[in-house]
């Protein structure tokens, strides 16, 4: 009986391992090759390499331009969150403390936005914010963030700020509190958790965006790194030691983000899950 | 005695809020003027007249543009540009803005007539009508908590609703490559002549057809292959004698972090048919390389493999949060009992995340439905498929949308094929969003 259970045991152990080196695989050759000459790939892309090809990871920093394009996704994805924390935060409070049919019909609104496949809209998007001069700017693509983000995460601060009993506000009010007084002092506070929820999901989501930036930012000077990366694979598709090292450089900064935060973005995704 | 005076008050007193309303209908502000709101009429005299003389020609002009969607093509003398031209697709989005513009004008004016009205009965009832630092006061109190909507509201607008409203409006229009581009040359209202086109012409009805059966499937296949494989991952790692808990499940949401398209070019290459690894082991040990991403068939298979790798992590780290939630008296009473770990398993673990999860298993079904991402990076719908129009046989109807915009100037179609993945998906969207917590006032069970 007791041999029987360790034996179990240890099927299942080894059942993990393989489960998770077949998971692995794909890492280890993005990682191996992107060290390995050119030359070395096309002979074998499964080995070890005889030497590491550092230099393959300087030529593709520089030939990707990374600080320029690191920092264009930076000033993108910080000052997306900040205005659609801001924004949404304050909408979905209003929502939640004025319930009338107006409030219900905004709050509508907003969620048929999120249900809005992207890619149905995207090209008359692209043509009505041309005509409106949103195009090939930062702050233009930052207010289409703040479009697109807003409805999801008003969506998610209306569902929190429901929980919140109505009694604080009313004793701050009593103390003399203005209503914007009420709102950054007293709720705003109260919210951390969900914000810190929605800060971690839009982050990822703008940071890793595709589509939108390369629909919006023609400019070569205002690429962000997915973008960078993916002219940069299609430009150097047969020069693989170069493109899997600019793919690994535009993981690295997201990876670090992740192992630091990764409870958080656990829960949060579970959270969002609905979306 | 009294009652008579009542009636005769109300009589004569119901013409206030019935006059009041019927002057404000006939201009904006004389109802309030009637009323002796002097300053608030007066404003909302300015108001329309302001509308009437500066917008009425521009409002015309948008609305003829809307209507005929400009009359002069553009002429070219030896290939230079001798007359601009009417812009139809500039003039159809002005059209759409304006008509927007003039639905909140409509707004005004309504809310207008009602305070005349209200203002009216109030008068009536013999109440003082209050004063317009008392009216402005109100406005303040309770306006000013739309006035932090609007910013979010204007955006949400511009950027969805005026979008939407614009493609829905396309399929309604002949707007397609080569002979109805513009500026080269003008767009018509073709009415519903494009949906005919996509259902009865065969050129486009094989490919809609195709597609979709396609699209039908890889989402079934995409959904319930990486629901399993969650189920089956979160089970193992949950199991009591396994260590390193956590470390196991940070090795499998590592596909969280990094953008989905790198780890599918990542994948393009290992597929490769000609030099990527996977073919590079089959021939090594013997075996006829497989043409991964060149055949139809092992292009789909591909893609589900692929699309397994990225998707069984989301329902792992969920499936686990459930697992380490059920009751363990559950599992005590069932070893009580005398059931064996296949019976727990199937008796006990599998209905609890199946009831746990299956509304977001539907969820899944839609993001899938429209999983665009996977498509377009991976295989790019390739390989060609002849027989359909500007479609490849992995492609799905979002991609299918996203070439003939983006490549091949089919708008007018792309439109139409937008609002029929629009009228499958919503329903599933919405219903998802009635069962939340936003609307049920009742905390939903973790």
């Amino acid at each position: 009986m007791e041999q029987k259970y360790t034996k179990q045991v240890l099927l299942l152990v080894i059942v993990t391992i393989i489960l998770g080196l077949i998971f692995l695989i794909p890492f280890y050759f993005i990682i191996i090759n992107s060290l390995k000459s050119f030359a070395e790939i096309l002979l074998n892309t499964a080995a070890w390499p005889k030497e590491f090809q550092w230099h393959n990871y300087v030529e593709a920093w520089k030939r990707l331009k990374y600080p320029r394009v690191f920092l264009n996704s930076l000033i993108i994805t910080v000052f997306s969150n900040l205005a659609i924390v801001l924004f949404s935060s304050m909408a979905a409070y209003r929502l939640v403390r004025t319930p009338n049919r107006v409030s219900k019909i905004i709050f509508f609104l907003f969620i048929s936005a999120m249900v809005i496949p992207f890619q149905s809209i995207m090209i008359p998007l692209v043509q009505v914010t041309s005509q409106i001069g949103l195009i090939n700017s930062i702050p233009g693509i930052i207010i289409m963030y703040l479009g697109f983000g807003a409805g999801f995460s008003v969506f998610l601060y209306h569902g929190f700020i429901k929980s919140i009993p109505r009694e604080i506000e009313e004793a701050a009010i009593v103390d003399g509190c203005s209503s914007f007084c009420v709102f950054w002092h007293i709720v705003f506070p109260l919210l951390k958790p969900i914000t810190v929820t929605i800060i971690i999901l839009n982050s990822l989501w703008i940071w890793n965006d595709f589509l939108l930036p390369l629909l919006v930012l023609q400019d070569q000077n205002l690429r962000t790194i997915p973008l960078a990366t993916f002219f940069f694979f299609g430009q150097y598709t047969k020069q693989w030691d170069l493109a899997l090292a600019a793919l690994i450089l535009g993981i690295i900064p997201l990876l670090i983000f992740f192992f630091f935060l990764q409870r958080h973005i656990i829960k949060g995704i579970t959270a969002g899950s609905i979306k | 005695m009294n009652e008579q005076s009542d009636i005769a008050a109300m009589n004569y007193t119901k013409k206030y809020a019935f006059i009041g309303a019927f002057l404000s209908t006939l201009f904006m502000g004389l109802g309030q003027l009637y009323h002796r709101q002097y300053v608030k009429g007066v404003l909302y005299f300015l108001l329309e007249v302001y509308v009437l003389v500066f917008w009425t020609n521009p409002f015309m002009y948008a609305m003829w543009g809307f209507i005929t969607l400009g009359e002069t093509p553009q002429k070219r003398l030896r290939g230079k540009i001798v007359e601009q031209g009417d812009h139809s697709i500039f003039l159809m989005i002005e059209g759409i803005i304006f008509l927007l513009l003039f639905i909140i004008f409509l707004f005004v004016y309504y809310s207008n007539i009602r305070d005349a009205y209200k203002t009216g009965r109030l008068r009536e009832k013999g109440k003082v009508v209050s004063t317009f630092k008392k009216t402005l006061h109100n406005v303040w109190e309770n306006g000013y908590a739309y006035l932090l909507l609007t910013p979010s509201i204007i955006f949400t607008i511009f950027l969805t609703v005026l979008p939407l409203l614009f493609g829905i409006l396309l399929a309604f229009t002949n707007y397609s490559g080569p002979y109805h581009l513009p500026p080269k040359s003008l767009v018509d209202w073709v009415g519903f002549k494009t949906f005919i086109d996509l259902f009865h012409l065969k050129t486009w009805s094989k490919t809609f057809y195709g597609v979709l059966t396609w699209n039908a499937i890889w989402a079934v296949v995409a959904t319930v292959s990486t629901y399993f494989m969650g189920l089956i991952y979160a089970v193992i790692i949950n199991h009591k004698k396994i260590k390193l808990k956590r470390f196991w499940r940070s090795i499998y949401i590592l596909p969280w972090a990094m953008p989905a398209f790198i780890s599918l070019l990542a994948f393009r290459n290992i597929f490769n048919g000609e030099f990527g690894p996977l073919n590079q082991y089959l021939q090594a040990v013997g075996l006829e390389g497989i043409p991964w991403l060149s055949d139809p068939f092992w292009a789909r298979f591909a893609l589900i493999v692929v699309n397994l790798w990225l998707g069984f992590p989301y329902w792992m780290a969920l499936m686990s949060g459930v697992l380490t939630g059920i009751d363990k008296e559950m599992y005590e009473a069932a070893d009580v009992d005398g059931a064996s770990a296949s019976q727990k398993f199937w008796k006990l673990t599998v209905p609890m995340v199946l009831f746990a999860t299956a509304p977001l298993l539907i969820m899944s079904f839609a993001h899938n439905f429209n999983n665009f991402n996977v498509v377009y990076f991976l295989t790019q719908g390739k390989p060609v498929n002849v027989e359909y129009s500007y479609a490849g046989s992995t492609d799905i109807l979002i991609s299918w949308i996203y070439k003939m915009t983006l490549e091949q100037n089919q708008f007018n179609m792309a439109a139409a094929v937008s609002i029929l993945v629009f009228v499958i998906v919503a329903p599933i969207s919405i219903w998802n969003f009635s069962r939340t917590k936003a609307f049920k006032e009742e905390d939903m069970i973790q």
